[in-house]
């Protein structure tokens, strides 16, 4: 099952990059020779094709990473994440540049803006959990507040330190 | 029926409080925190089962994996900006997951807190989908572990920079990496408005915090705490 559905995932990356191409060729020539407002029109058009194919594309690369990932992380039985070692591996590919930033910068930065949306549904689950937070409430708040000015205090001061130490 | 409605609500209710928030940028009208809170009253109000929000939203909550793997874009494009720093951000994000795991596990006990409710507390300051994955690792409570990063986020964002001020931290890349060690993207979305400075090394401490959070903290769980 997994090998065929990864050669047509291949394949279709193939079949994106060439159409990415392709299309900012097609976008050039159409900017020369077209009228004002059918430019316009068409360059809007190119333009939505071009960022979706770009999506695609970079979807299918971040898939390819995570899909590695958890194959490796079932012979750590699932020590570590599958998704930060696929992140890991991606920044490996990226740096060696074995993947171009090009494909997957649009994936990439649509995925940061959006973030925050992503774990709304998990936090909803909270809803599960009034009586937890209700006997708890106080540990939780103090954790919140002594964990967080902790962390501000020591990794402050210690960055400080050691730029300091460094002058 | 709301089982088919609850993804385009979620939606429609996250970008209605974002547009609020870029009306009134205050840290407690934080759009996450606020979608939440209005979803679950929602679903109180006409009680509807959690059961058929979450599979109603399962579009949604699929996406966070692949998220963090696209998190390699950013860390990417902000490494080469910030190596000659790279080994003291480093060290520093060491010392930050330290002290997480140490006040999560050794502190909050003494408090009352159970294992399982500690295990919640170990990953509340690091960005929340990684966060989420630490906390079901050790097997802690990943909606409890979310509401907390998102509630250490705001503080960190309102009362993290004048904290700091007070305790004589000054230097802009050292508070860049204390905000973006302890209250993660919320914090560096603040910070970002003050200092681009600050923004940029707050953001690869996020970063560079939640990785290894995500690789020390199972360790340290079954080494020293299982």
């Amino acid at each position: 099952m997994k090998q065929p559905s990864k050669t047509l995932r291949k394949n279709n990356k193939k079949n994106t990059i060439a159409s990415i191409n392709d299309l900012g060729n097609e976008h050039d020539d159409s900017s020369i020779e077209a009228e004002d407002t059918v430019l316009n029109h068409k360059q809007k058009m190119a333009r939505l094709v071009k960022n979706t194919l770009q999506l695609v594309l970079g979807f299918l690369i971040i898939m390819l990473f995570l899909s590695i990932a958890k194959i490796i992380t079932i012979y750590f039985s699932n020590t570590f994440p599958a998704s930060i070692v696929g992140m890991l591996m991606l920044f490996i590919a990226l740096s060696l540049g074995i993947i171009k930033l090009s494909w997957i910068e649009f994936a990439g930065n649509l995925v940061m803006k959006y973030l925050a949306l992503l774990f709304i549904p998990i936090g909803v689950g909270l809803i599960n959990y009034f009586d937890l937070i209700a006997t708890h409430w106080l540990v939780i708040i103090f954790s919140l507040f002594f964990t967080t000015l902790l962390t501000l205090f020591l990794v402050g001061h210690c960055y400080q330190w050691l730029v300091r130490e460094e002058q | 029926m709301f089982i088919y409605i609850a993804a385009f609500v979620t939606l429609l209710l996250f970008f209605a409080f974002k547009k609020l928030y870029r009306l009134k940028p205050v840290a407690l009208l934080n759009p996450v925190l606020l979608t939440i809170l209005s979803l679950i009253v929602i679903l109180l109000l006409f009680e509807i089962p959690y059961l058929e929000y979450e599979q109603g939203t399962f579009m949604i909550t699929a996406l966070l994996e692949p998220a963090i793997v696209a998190l390699a874009v950013p860390l990417y494009l902000q490494l080469k900006v910030i190596r000659a720093r790279l080994k003291w951000i480093l060290a520093s994000c060491l010392l930050s997951v330290f002290v997480a795991f140490f006040c999560a596990f050794y502190i909050m006990p003494l408090l009352g807190a159970d294992l399982i409710t500690a295990a919640s507390f170990a990953g509340q300051s690091v960005t929340t989908p990684i966060a989420m994955g630490i906390s079901a690792n050790l097997n802690g409570i990943v909606s409890l572990t979310a509401a907390m990063v998102i509630f250490a986020g705001i503080i960190g964002a309102s009362i993290g920079l004048p904290f700091l001020t007070l305790c004589k931290i000054k230097h802009p890349q050292a508070i860049g990496v204390a905000i973006g060690c302890a209250s993660h993207a919320l914090g560096t979305s603040k910070i970002l408005e003050e200092n681009e400075e600050s923004g940029a090394f707050s953001s690869i401490a996020l970063i560079i915090c939640a990785v290894l959070s995500a690789l020390i903290m199972p360790v340290l769980y079954q080494w020293l705490i299982v």
